[in-house]
């Protein structure tokens, strides 16, 4: 009797793990977790709120953005950006055509897996992509004239919600699972991964800087930050988040590196773009 | 003779002693201090409060009266070395001593300034 007993138990535990893994199968029921977890802790807050990460915690800073969003730093580098858009390569084609809907309003989509090499891709690759097929030189990445194209295209989705795609492809959930394992990898001499400091101690001061939210930091890259006195893509600031915690940055466009931006842009998905934004 | 010699050396050991009891000894444990204080400035203010800081991060817990919170010294040594062993193994606390961000004569300086606190 007894046996039988401890027997089922064991039967029932056993099932209790292979069943588990299934009910957080991928990306869809992480989204719902991750973003179901800052909303329970952040209850005042909405998804969209979360936009503004640490103007979330910081009222004198948060009237000194709001201030200096009367005149955005960022305005320039639309505009720049919208002419290097327009302008014909060589060949007499544009950026335009290597994109969904002209490039415009496309910029909430992205990163994206691109099927036939079945790697992701953000929006800087396929500029550069773009380029070299129509006969041009690829730009430098996290600098320069592709951070202006950059902004102009992000300024096109504003209000659009985020929506990136994890398609029914294994390579593409590994890819997902592979930015899932960067981001919550510990790195560097001082052991941070990223969630330590924008999930557990979300809301908190590092020094005198607060850290903001996971779910809702993509939505404002392309971003001027007053450190760099220019504006900025996503994986410019991993690096930067990354020599700040001791460890060697992971080179941009690397698949670690694309593939951290697909995990971190999806779990914002339905969040509203707000980007170009500032951070100072 | 040999009495003198005795006496000679006898008194320089007194001046010594007395050199090293109160002059030696005491500059030396502020120096300590002062250069644990240093390196307090430099690797634990950016998730603890303590006297002195003015943009403490608020990570970590305040470091106030250490001395009576933490009486043996070797659970502050352990925790600085490696607190992913001496607290938790998840924690967010760099392991200082483990990951060689500072060496041990430093963790010690830490230490005598964290209990001047």
């Amino acid at each position: 009797m007894c046996h039988h007993y401890r027997l089922s138990i064991l039967l029932l535990l056993f099932s209790l793990l292979l069943v588990n893994p299934l009910l957080y199968a991928g990306p869809k029921e992480d989204l719902v977790r991750y973003q179901g977890y800052f909303q329970k802790r952040f209850s005042n807050l909405s998804l969209d709120d979360l936009s503004n990460g640490l103007y979330n915690f910081d009222e004198g800073r948060r009237e000194q953005w709001e201030a200096i969003m009367e005149f955005p730093p960022y305005e320039i580098a639309i505009e720049e950006g919208e002419e290097l858009f327009n302008k014909p390569f060589g060949n007499g084609k544009r950026y335009a055509d290597c994109f969904d809907n002209g490039g415009v309003a496309i910029a909430h989509t992205y990163p994206r897996f691109n099927a036939k090499t079945g790697k992701v891709q953000n929006i800087s690759a396929v500029i550069n992509e773009c380029r070299v097929a129509n006969g041009e030189k690829p730009l430098r990445y996290l600098k320069g004239e592709i951070v202006k194209l950059l902004t102009y295209m992000a300024d096109t989705s504003r209000g659009k919600k985020i929506d990136i795609q994890v398609p029914d492809d294994p390579r593409a959930l590994a890819a997902y699972e592979d930015g899932k394992r960067v981001y919550f990898t510990r790195r560097g001499v001082r052991d941070f991964a990223c969630y330590h400091c924008h999930w557990e101690a979300a809301g908190q001061k590092i020094r005198g800087n607060v850290l903001s939210t996971a779910v809702g930091q993509v939505t404002h890259f392309p971003s001027y930050r007053s450190k760099w006195g220019a504006v900025g893509p996503i994986q410019r600031r991993y690096k930067g988040c990354m020599k700040n915690v001791g460890a060697v940055p992971l080179k941009a466009q690397s698949d670690a590196m694309n593939n951290l931006e697909y995990f971190h842009t999806h779990m914002s998905n339905g969040i509203s773009m707000n980007a170009p934004g500032t951070r100072f | 003779m040999p009495v003198m010699k005795y006496n000679h050396a006898s008194q320089l050991l007194f001046v010594f002693v007395l050199y090293i009891s109160f002059i030696a000894v005491p500059v030396l444990a502020d120096t300590s201090v002062a250069e644990g204080k240093k390196l307090a400035l430099e690797y634990c203010v950016a998730c603890h409060q303590f006297t002195g800081t003015n943009q403490a991060g608020s990570l970590g817990p305040p470091l106030l009266v250490m001395k009576s919170r933490f009486p043996d010294r070797k659970t502050i040594y352990n925790i600085i070395y490696d607190p992913a062993v001496a607290i938790k193994p998840h924690t967010m606390m760099p392991p200082f001593g483990r990951n060689k961000l500072i060496n041990k004569a430093e963790i010690n300086k830490i230490i005598d300034f964290l209990y001047s606190l």
